[in-house]
Order: C-alpha cells, then structure tokens, then sequence
C-alpha cells in the first residue's frame, strides 16, 4: 500500500508532466479480499492488488482523462499526453469550472487495523461455524466475507491534495432449506464490529421459521420493512437529489423543492462525517464534503452540487461531485434516514395483519416521476396476524411508488443499520412500518 | 510472457497445487460521450495485470496484482496456494474439473477498422452532428451520445500446459434524447438503450449503425411520449421487438441455465434458478417453435472467443430444443454435475483481478418464419413494445417484470396509438409457452449486453442475445402499480 508521501510523489511527477492549463490526478492503492462459500463449502477465496491512476487535464472549455495502473515514468507521461490530445480534439463545450485550490477536510478516521489484518483463516472459521451448522441440520449456507484497505489520493495543479486512508468488511450469509430462506448481512469499516457468529444465527433461524411457505393474494398490505427494504427506497431517490438532474429537468423532486413529498416522519441527511457511516471527506473535485438536510419532515430542502451544477445556479459546490467529466452531477453518497422511537418488535405487535419484509432482489425503477420500483420480497416473508409472526409465505413482487411508501409509514425504529444496496451503495437505515403498500404479483416459492 | 506465466506455475506447483492457471491480461479501453453537446465523459484507460488460480488441498485459491514482475508473480502464486489451503478449512468434497484436451493456440476477433486508429477529432465529429439533430426541439431537455472501444490482449497458462494468446476486440455506440416538459421526462435510444449497441467488431460497427439516419425519429419519438396515454392494463397479446426480447432471453433463460447457480453457487447474491436437473431434457420450457442456442462462436457476438478462461474452445448448443429444456451453460468446475464429460466453454472472468466463474453464453432465440408486417395483420388486439427500459426478476428466475422505452397499440392488424411506460409480467415458463411466432431472420439482430452483473465480489460480462420480434399470447401489461 502506497504511504500517503508516496502517493503525493507520485501525483507530483504526473502534474508536472503536463503542460494543461489545469491537472488533476485520482490515485487508488487497494487490497481487498473475499471468501466465498456456498453448499457449506469455500468456493472462492480471492485477494487483488489494485492500483489505478487517472490525469484530468483542462484547456479553456475542453476536458481529457486518461488513465493507468503503471506508474513508470514513461507510462505516466503517456498517460497524460493522452488526456491532452483528447482536449485538443474536442470543440469547446459549456463552461469548465477552475479547479480548487488547497482546502481543509475534517479529519476523519475511516482505516481499522484488524480489517487491514484480517486473514482468509479468520475469514474461513467464521464461514466454518454456518457451515458447521447447517450441515448438522441438513440445509445449505452461502455466503461472502470480505475486506479491503485502499486509498483514495486526490491532488490538482492548483495545489490541492486530498488524501484517505480506509478499511472496509462485510459479512452476508444466506441459509437455504429445500422450500425456505433466511438471510442477515452486516458491514462496517472495523471487522470487529461485525458479528458474524450472530448473523449467521439470524439467518439461519429465519429459514428454520419460513419453512413450508403458502401463498397469499397479492395485493395492498401494512409492511414492517427491515432496515435492508428501505435501502431500495434510498438508492432510487438518490439521483433526484443532484441539482444537475433539477437542472435537465429529469429530477423526481422537479417543481416540488419546499413542498411535502414524503411523510412528516421522513427526514434523510446526508453525512460523511455520522460516526456509524464515515465517509470520505473530499470529493472527486477536492471540495471538502458537506452534510446536508435534503428531506425535512417530508419537504425537500437542499440539493447536492458539483462545481459544474453548483456555477449554473450561482451557488457553491456542496462537496458532492463524482469524477469529472460526468453527466450525473453531483450524487449522494452517505445518505441517512432519521431513526424513529419504534422498533421492530413494536411494529409487529401493532399491526393486525400484515406482512413482515426481510429485504428486497433485484429491485428496479419501473417509472420516474414517483419514483416507483419494482422488485421481489426474498429470504424470509411472513404474515403477521394480531401482532404475531403467524406464519411464512410464499414470495410476492411488489409495484410501488416510494413516495407513497414513504408518505405512509406509520413507524420508525431507533435502532438503524449499514446496509449496502443491492448494486452497491451504503446507507444507514431504519427498519419501518409502511401502509398500503402494493403487491403487484405472485410466485409459488 | 511464456517465461512469466511458467514463474506462476512452477511456484505453484513447489508449493502444493495440484492445478494452477495464470492469466495475463493487457487492456485499452477508450469511452467518448457528450451530453448536450459538451464532453460528458472522456477516458483513454491502460490497464495490466495478471491472477493466479491454483487449487491445492482440493479447494480454490485465486490472487491477483497490477505489477507484472517476476517477483510479484512469484509472490502472488505462492499467496493463490496459502489462500487455497485456507479454503479447504471448509470443504465438503475436492474441486474436480472436467477434463480439457491440451491447446497451444492463438485466437483473435476478426474486425475490419481498427478503431483506435479512429482519431478522436471523427468519433466526435459523429457524436456532435447527432446532437445537433436530436436538439433541434427545445423540449429535448438532454442529448446524450457516446461509443466505446475495448482492446484485450489475453495469455492463458494452465499446469496442464495448455498456452493460450487471444486479442479480443469489441465496440460500441449510441445515442438517447430526453424530453421534459411539466415534470414528465420520457426517453428514446438508437439503436439500443443503456450506451447503444456493443459487439466484437472494429470501428465498422460505427458506421454500419447508420446513427445519424435514425436521429429525427428519436427526438420526434421522445417528444410525441410526453403526452401519449400511459399503457393500458390488462391482458393482450404482446409482440416484443428485438432489443427488449434480447433482455428476456438473457434473463429468463441465459441466467437460469448457468449451472453454478442452479446448484446454488450464486444463493447469496444473484439467486439459483428454477431450471432444476431433474428438468434437463425434460422440462417444457416453451412452445415448440422456441429453440435457444448458445453459441460461442457466434460472429459479432460479445461473448465470442476463441477458448474461455478455463482454456475450453467456443461451442454451440441448444439451451432449449423445440420447446424442451436441453442444456446447461457450464465451466469445467460444474459440468459433472449435469452428466457433461466435458465442459460447455462458459468460464469467464472480468479482467486479470477476478477468479473466472460460469457467464452467460451468446444466446439467442432462433428466428422464425413471419415478416413483421404480417405478423403485426394478424394480432387482433395487443401492444408493439420496444427498446429495453427496465428489468427485474426474482431470485428463482420465474416472476419477471419489465418495462420497455415506447409501445405502439395493435389494434385490428394495424399500429395505432403510443403508449409511454408500457411494461409486461409474467412467469418464465408460462410466458415462453405462450411463444407463437417468431420474425425471419431478415428481422433477427444479435443485440450486445455490455454490463452483466454477477458474483461476490461483483463482475462485469458482456455477451450478446439474438432476437427477432416475437409475439406472446394474453399477457399481463401495464402494471403502473
């Protein structure tokens, strides 16, 4: 791994290399490692070294990037005289903001020794233990559990370096009967704090307790959605939150900023900084990175900004942009919805009748002004009659705009998790009660 | 590189594995596009590096790195058996490969332009002339358009002594428009959604496009949307143009018939799949004029190679046989489990970081019989929809919904009125079987998938779907809810 005064060197050898009017370099250094397991077996066990490194250089209104993982003199120069011969092919497009100059970020501490040290034999005990169990009770476990260390070095010609170290783990674990699921999934950048053991356990007693699954109608039910559902929710609306798509007109939140879209009960922050969910400190134009209130009891209140974006509407950049050039803008990346004062177990013991949703596969936008999704409920779906968990059924699809979701919940639990998306992303999310929710379809598992 | 790839071997070998593989992978990637005529993404990537498989103890070990040294291969294949014998701390039986005939081959996709030899200043010549046109009106509020150019050189060295040189070359390009207007957004692509159409070709697939002849339809297309009716729901006989019929097959037949996931190697992420073994030559997967062939060799197509990554030559076979269910897509690693003696060359990894596993094949729908025009005389009643827009499935692959950019209504054998947001459901066995015509193959395109999501950690694919427009009997469409 790259020490931070190597990383800066060798940002420093390819912005003077060129000869652009403004540079930038993005340098990543990453270890990361997996153990895969299915059938009660490892299957794959993997560890990549990664390095890549890009040059963005700018000539009035032209833009060129080019990238490699050789970081040889002659490969750097090359590098970046492709990024400039790229420029000089184009014709001038909209206005390219100056690059920033030095700034401060706020210190944040996102590496954790044990997860930069954690071997693939502690990562197959803890795969042994499901493994273990489930071939005493003769069902299936699979799963994955991985960590990586990376850096993540930004640097420019206008004397900004920008520079974090971080760890990252994840356990996910899926128990397998012949007619059932269960499933649990923990992240978090110290794999410590990651209890596999305990996971496992919850996966493998929901599978136990959804045996034997029936159907039921699809149709409009009261939810108690855990934390995982809800991430589905988030990493939809997130692109509505960029003032690029406000200003193309594409937003979901177009001609509703300062009107209620969601439920009284619904504010989502974005916030590098939460301890639960630490984040980067910069993004990928050097900008420190702000948080901000973008929902507030149900109204939109603030929109996320690159340079780009944030010139158009003669404002400043909120710390939000993605590498450039993009056509996105700026993007949401540590998004949080506020906790409640409920619970799951409260959730379930209000609710007459109604469903109990472990999470959401392959969930997809089926339409963009209300933002409504489609998916599949998985690993675990149960009726809960009376304020009981009476019994499993049989997986059903659901059709539902999320700002009808999120307008109808009636709980929120205190306790929230990391969840990652399904196509990646992290949020920290709370489990919720949400009514009239719509099933659009059935299936016979 | 035979020198490098023997350091991976014999490291291995000294070190206890029973099987090892290295595979050295030199890529250029160049992507141009612009959104509204500005540059909206640029980038000219190199990229090398090398993985090294191993198995020893009688479990997979797999570790990769950017530098392409002696010592670091060395250092990497001795890390591929630690992990390896990690492994096998949890294992219910040895991995077992089917066997390979030894090869000492090179390989290359046949192409006619090089299209890094395509200055720059003429992609985007193309790309700014299409924007002008699809900006005409000032209702599209966003005009994208791009093309995408990928170079792999590829050396494959097994302990087996199988020596593999492969350059595989693919292109793409496309466009979209989106207009706005009080809120609605709707969107059309030429000549395919998600970045246009990819396949293992030169920069003549550029041209063969014919993109700036399309481009007035598409901004007129995507303006006429904001205001045509939403798609009805209902139950109406559905014809499914070639491109979103291509996303079917990969979803509801390519992702089914990978073996590793029907025995559960993909449980925890992707899912496993309906199409069970006791279903193999026996399950009625269709009507009997659907027949799904996988073809690796398949000209053009993005899954096209010459020897997949366990070094087993492209083959072609029937996935679904006049309706029955026929095959598997299968690696060396998995095919004993369906009674194969050897493997179906399905083994493919994205790029030298990630461990090679089964991927979709090239697998198409064979054509049919109709002319469109006649097809669309004889359906009495139903919705035309084209050009992919959304796509879910579940976990089994059964229940599916997808939605399509366009639909036009069939109403007594003629095109009627536009549709915005048409989707459809169905259940994958259902909604084969009621499979009953299918266009000739002067309709049938081999559509490309660039970005084909599976495993942990996640991998990239590409391969191609061939379709002709097709039409489905009494199925559900419209669901806005």
């Amino acid at each position: 791994m790259l020490t931070k005064q190597q990383a800066k060197k060798i940002c420093d050898k390819v912005l003077g290399f060129s000869k652009a009017a403004q540079t930038e370099v993005i340098l990543t250094d990453t270890d990361s490692a997996l153990t895969r397991f299915a059938k009660n077996t490892i299957i794959q066990n993997v560890s990549t070294k990664g390095i890549d490194l890009s040059a963005r250089v700018t000539a009035g209104k032209c833009v060129g990037r080019a990238s490699t993982n050789c970081l040889d003199d002659a490969s750097l120069k090359a590098m970046v005289q492709q990024a400039i011969a790229q420029a000089k092919a184009e014709r001038p497009g909209a206005e390219i903001p100056p690059m920033v100059g030095p700034r401060k970020y706020q210190k944040v501490d996102n590496f954790r020794e044990a997860t930069a040290a954690l071997t693939p034999e502690a990562r197959a005990d803890a795969v042994a233990y499901i493994a273990g169990k489930c071939r005493a009770a003769n069902v299936e476990c699979a799963g994955a559990h991985s960590s990586s260390t990376g850096i993540m070095v930004l640097a420019n010609s206008k004397g900004m370096f920008a520079y974090d170290l971080g760890t990252n783990a994840e356990f996910s674990v899926t128990v397998l009967t012949a007619d059932s699921a269960g499933w649990a999934e923990g992240a978090n950048r110290d794999c410590t704090k990651i209890d596999t053991q305990r996971l496992c356990d919850v996966a493998f007693d929901k599978a136990m307790k959804s045996r034997n699954p029936q159907p039921i109608a699809a149709g409009e039910y009261t939810v108690v959605l855990e934390p995982a559902g809800v991430t589905d929710f988030l990493m939809y609306m997130a692109r509505g939150f960029s003032a690029q798509a406000m200003q193309d007109g594409t937003s979901f939140l177009t001609g509703r900023m300062g009107k209620k879209v969601l439920g009284e009960n619904i504010t989502i922050t974005d916030d590098a900084y939460n301890p639960e969910i630490t984040g980067l400190p910069f993004d990928f134009e050097g900008t420190p990175r702000q948080s901000l209130v973008l929902v507030e009891k149900g109204v939109p209140k603030n929109l996320v900004y690159d340079l780009k974006s944030a010139k158009k509407d003669k404002t400043k950049s909120t710390g939000h942009a993605l590498p450039q050039p993009n056509t996105i803008g700026g993007y949401p990346t540590n998004l949080i919805v506020d906790a409640g004062n409920s619970s799951l177990e409260e959730m379930i013991k209000t609710t007459k009748k109604g469903l109990l949703v472990t999470h959401f596969h392959y969930t997809n936008l089926a339409e963009r002004r209300e933002v409504v999704l489609t998916g599949m409920t998985r690993d675990g779906l149960f009726m809960i009659e009376n304020g009981e968990v009476a019994r499993p059924v049989t997986n059903m699809r659901f059709t539902e705009s999320t700002l009808r979701a999120l307008s109808n919940v009636e709980l929120i639990s205190r306790d929230r998790i990391f969840a990652q998306a399904f196509f990646g992303g992290g949020f920290l999310v709370p489990a919720m009660k949400i009514n009239k929710f719509n099933f659009s379809s059935e299936t016979k598992f | 590189m035979r020198q490098l790839t023997a350091t991976a071997l014999e490291t291995a070998k000294v070190l206890g594995a029973t099987y090892a593989d290295i595979r050295i992978i030199e890529t250029r990637q160049q992507d141009i596009s612009i959104k509204n005529g500005s540059i909206g993404g640029i980038g000219d990537n190199y990229d090398m590096g090398f993985g090294v498989r191993v198995i020893a103890a009688g479990a997979w070990g797999f570790a990769s790195s950017a530098i392409v040294t002696k010592a670091e291969i060395d250092r990497v294949a001795a890390q591929a058996v630690s992990i390896a014998k990690a492994s096998a701390r949890v294992k219910a039986a040895d991995v077992r490969l089917a066997p390979e005939p030894v090869c000492t081959d090179r390989w290359q996709t046949p192409y006619v332009i090089d299209p890094f030899t395509v200055s720059i200043e003429d992609k985007l010549a193309l790309l700014y002339r299409i924007d002008k046109i699809l900006r005409k009106d000032k209702r599209i509020r966003v005009a994208s358009g791009g093309m995408s150019f990928k170079g792999e050189h590829q050396w494959l060295a097994t302990s087996e002594g199988t020596f593999i040189d492969q350059k595989l070359l693919r292109s793409g390009a496309g466009y979209s428009a989106t207009a706005v207007k009080d809120g609605e957004a709707q969107i059309r692509s030429y000549p395919a959604s998600f970045r246009g159409q990819y396949a293992t070709m030169g920069y003549e697939l550029v041209t063969s496009l014919k993109l700036e002849d399309h481009a007035d339809r598409v901004r007129e297309e995507a303006i006429a949307l904001l205001t045509a009716p939403q798609c009805p729901s209902g139950k109406t006989d559905l014809i499914l143009e070639g491109h979103q019929l291509a996303l079917q097959i990969h979803e509801s037949v390519g992702h089914p018939s990978e073996l590793d996931r029907v025995i559960g190697m993909e449980a925890n992420y992707a899912g496993t799949s309906f199409a069970t073994l006791e279903k193999l030559g026996k399950f009625r997967y269709g009507s009997d004029i659907v027949n799904l062939v996988a073809d690796g060799t398949a000209p053009t197509g993005l899954g096209t190679i010459g020897y997949d990554d366990d070094g087993v030559r492209a083959q072609r076979w029937h996935i679904v046989k006049n309706g029955i269910f026929s095959g598997y897509q299968t690696n060396r690693e998995v095919a004993h489990v369906c009674g194969d003696e050897r493997s179906r060359g399905c083994c493919r990894a994205d790029g030298w970081s990630n461990i090679p596993m089964v991927r979709n094949n090239n697998l198409s729908l064979m054509p049919g019989d109709w002319k469109l025009d006649d097809l669309i005389a004889d359906t009495k009643k139903g919705v035309y929809m084209l050009t992919n827009k959304s796509w879910s499935i579940d976990q089994m692959r059964l229940n599916f919904q997808f939605g399509a950019e366009i639909a036009h209504e069939i109403k007594n054998g003629k095109l009627g009125r536009v549709f915005r947001n048409p989707t459809y459901q169905g259940i994958t066995p259902e909604f084969w079987g009621s499979c009953d015509a299918i266009c000739n193959e002067d309709h049938w395109i081999l559509w490309g998938v660039p970005s084909c999501g599976k495993g942990q950690p996640g991998q990239t694919a590409e391969m191609s779907h061939g379709a002709a427009p097709t039409r489905f009997r009494n199925v559900t469409v419209g669901i806005v809810k």
